[in-house]
């Protein structure tokens, strides 16, 4: 398949004399790429529905867990290699010491301050994650300054070629990863005696109340596990791309275009989301132009509300985890 | 927002203190207020009576001081970078006064003094304190914020005010495209940022180029003079992306330039893009013979995150902190480079050294004047022409300093050197770069 690209789009510049043909492997490449990126996009959003879906809070301070996550490895690995780079699996070690610390995070978080907002007006819980996240933007500004973090996770050959295809290692090990996290997360919301009593306050707390389950708890529980896979995903990003302060906010609206998109509260519908997501926008880049990622992403999003507003797996009511 | 009143002797007072107005009101409230300074005027004991309207008597001034104003990055994104102008302001002033002061055209001798405030990194909260400083605090002569997106609507007051602006912090070049006479600026305009580059790979043999820019103000504007010096050096632009600010991941655009086999890959960006590019060439393997970020790309950060990653990649400056100017006020600029060293603990960059120069051009400007009417100074720094540790200081017609950029590699061997143009070079550039496979 051959797909012509747009030359009035490639560049701002328009400088560009022939323009490339996009071969079918060209195309191939960009859905990898999506594939692999949109995977944590992925994680990050299902821990965005889980607490939209349970506690019932968009949750905008969402994305500096992420951003807190990737700071946490990244110290980790420092402090494991002395140097900040090193084999690319020893990434993985300290993935479990970012969900550890943002689980514990995420729940002093609801326990202390989102509590106290949580069966308030939406407007006023908006303004306490929004308070929240300017919060912990500038305290981690002022702690760790502006400047880009990231790990240096080396190997031998640091990617694969498949038929022309280039798949980077770390992306590859970053991609399983976080469908593992994902996959984690489902099944102890599916088996476990915790999971079924985060199940039953997101279909009705007041009910879950009189069966006897903590409902306070169990929120600052699902806050708690909403923030450690987004600590997981940091940790990822911070080792694949890099961490900065002020990089939560894009990873809470992709998460609420993605939660959206996928259905309010599933977290099947996350993960299809967020690799649609990666997908799409990387298709976009790579046929039309970067700049026209966000447009079409958005456009894409707004045609899925009007032709099925419950999103692709919502069922339209809460709690479908 | 807070108020720094930072006077002849480097003396801080924090007035009032940013604070968090609360989680429940949705973020950070500024709250701005500003007393009465402490420092005093007195170090030289020169009267220096106030004639001709300057701002000599103003609050916090005693006669005989001439009090510079302006806003900076001291909270918010820019923090960093906001500091470094502030720091070096201090220490410029400090030594001017230490030395008697600044001996005026119009025969008296005066102090200088400062009142910098806090911006936040916002634009329009810069352009409420430029407002202020020169409606409620009578200042005559404003020093410039940091960055392109600051600087613009702050230019704007400087000349709605008929008030001389010196910034070594906004290059873009609509700073300098409104027709505002007031404005002038040390860093040569985003422009001429990836020029000296683009000449470099030219003479080396380069046919094809990749260009990747960020569509920020700043990047764009660089994007345009890369694409003008590609096509009048004969360069044939093969990959031209402009891509969002928030784009965090290049692999797309990087298998791009991949499958064009581009001799070079020129990133207009800023610095966690440049880390970006450094890793994922690896992984995309991209192996261009030139890679250069023409911002972030020179500093320590940006070699400690990328590793061997960042060996061979190029980068522009307008300043070479080995260079050996001489400067009237600390007297050379390894002088000026152990001054910043000792106060601040930290090796200055271009934009300290550009802070330099914006107090020295209004030191040599007062020196040269019969009247310290602003209209008057402000011609005096149309014609002005003075060496200092930032290199030589002329403006041109558009009030953009007139300066070659000078290009960097980081070599694996001898580190970060200069390679381009070849008078002042360190070292040969290691062109082309050496593929994956060969380092």
């Amino acid at each position: 398949m051959i797909v012509e690209q747009l030359a009035t789009t490639a560049g701002a510049g328009g400088a560009v004399g022939a323009i490339p043909l996009q071969s079918a492997g060209s195309i191939v490449q960009f859905v990898v790429n999506g594939l692999l990126v949109g995977s944590i996009f992925a994680l990050v959003a299902i821990g965005f529905a889980l607490v939209w879906g349970v506690v019932g809070i968009i949750n905008l301070a969402h994305g500096e867990m992420m951003m807190l996550g990737g700071y946490v490895s990244y110290w980790a690995f420092l402090g494991l290699t002395g140097t900040g780079t090193g084999p690319g699996l020893l990434v993985l070690a300290t993935v479990p010491v970012a969900v550890a610390v943002l689980y514990v995070v995420g729940y002093g978080l609801q326990r202390a301050i989102v509590t106290r907002v949580t069966d308030e007006d939406m407007f006023l819980t908006l303004l306490v994650t929004f308070g929240l996240s300017i919060f912990i933007q500038q305290a981690t500004l002022q702690a760790f300054s502006a400047d880009p973090r990231s790990i240096g996770a080396t190997f031998a050959d640091p990617s694969f070629v498949l038929g022309g295809i280039v798949v980077p290692k770390m992306k590859l090990v970053a991609f399983v990863g976080t469908l593992a996290l994902a996959a984690a997360l489902y099944v102890y919301l599916q088996t476990t005696r915790r999971g079924r009593a985060i199940r039953a306050v997101a279909q009705n707390p007041e009910a879950a109340r009189l069966v006897g389950i903590d409902v306070q708890h169990t929120r600052a529980v699902t806050f708690g596990l909403s923030a450690a896979v987004a600590g997981g995903a940091g940790a990822f990003i911070a080792t694949i791309l890099n961490v900065t302060p002020q990089i939560g906010l894009n990873y809470t609206l992709k998460s609420f275009v993605i939660v959206v998109f996928g259905g309010i509260g599933s977290i099947p519908g996350a993960l299809v989301g967020g690799l649609l997501l990666g997908t799409v926008e990387e298709l976009t880049a790579g046929l039309v132009s970067s700049q026209l990622t966000l447009a079409v992403t958005f456009t894409l999003l707004v045609v899925l509300l009007v032709v099925k507003p419950q999103g692709l797996f919502g069922s339209g009511t809460e709690g479908s985890t | 927002m807070s108020m720094v009143d930072i006077l002849g002797e480097g003396t801080v007072t924090v007035d009032r203190r940013t604070f968090l107005a609360g989680a429940g009101a949705a973020g950070v409230a500024g709250i701005a207020g500003c007393t009465g300074g402490t420092g005093d005027s007195s170090g030289s004991g020169n009267s220096g009576e106030g004639d001709t309207g300057t701002t000599t008597g103003q609050p916090n001034s005693g006669a005989g001081t001439i009090v510079l104003g302006g806003s900076m990055s001291l909270s918010g994104d820019n923090a960093d970078l906001g500091k470094l102008y502030r720091d070096a302001y201090r220490v410029t002033i400090r030594r001017i006064n230490e030395a008697g002061g600044v001996e005026a055209g119009d025969g008296n001798t005066y102090e200088l003094e400062m009142v910098l405030r806090d911006d936040e990194t916002d634009a329009s909260k810069s352009k409420t304190i430029y407002q202020e400083l020169v409606d409620r605090k009578g200042i005559d002569y404003l020093l410039g914020p940091y960055s392109s997106t600051v600087t613009l609507p702050a230019s704007a007051v400087a000349a709605a005010n008929g008030k001389p602006m010196v910034e070594g912090g906004g290059a873009s070049p609509k700073i300098f495209a409104q027709g505002n006479e007031w404005i002038f600026g040390l860093l040569p305009t985003a422009d001429k940022y990836p020029l000296s580059g683009i000449d470099l790979a030219a003479k080396r043999g380069a046919e094809t180029a990749a260009l990747l820019a960020e569509d920020d103000t700043f990047s764009q504007s660089t994007a345009e003079g890369a694409r003008s010096k590609f096509e009048s050096a004969g360069v044939e632009l093969v990959v031209d992306e402009t891509f969002p600010t928030e784009t965090s991941d290049l692999s797309t655009n990087l298998g791009k330039v991949r499958e064009t086999e581009a001799d070079v890959l020129l990133l207009a960006a800023h610095q966690k893009h440049a880390i970006v590019m450094a890793k994922q060439m690896e992984s995309q393997n991209v192996s261009p013979d030139m890679a250069m970020a023409t911002v972030g790309s020179l500093n320590e950060a940006f070699k400690e995150e990328t590793g061997s990653n960042g060996n061979y990649v190029y980068g522009p400056s307008s300043w070479a902190i080995n260079a050996d100017f001489e400067d009237q006020v600390f007297g050379s600029t390894s002088a000026f480079v152990s001054a910043i060293d000792s106060g601040f603990d930290y090796q200055p960059d271009y934009h300290s050294a550009a802070a330099t120069g914006v107090i020295q051009t209004f030191q040599r400007a007062f020196q040269q004047v019969d009247s310290l009417a602003p209209t008057a100074v402000r011609n005096a720094i149309r014609d002005i022409e003075f060496t200092c540790a930032y290199g030589g200081v002329k403006f041109a017609d558009n009030g953009v300093i007139n300066k070659q950029m000078l290009v960097y590699q980081w070599q694996p061997e001898k580190g970060k050197q200069i390679v381009w143009p070849t008078n002042v070079q360190q070292s040969e550039p290691i062109y082309p770069m050496p593929g994956w496979g060969e380092r």
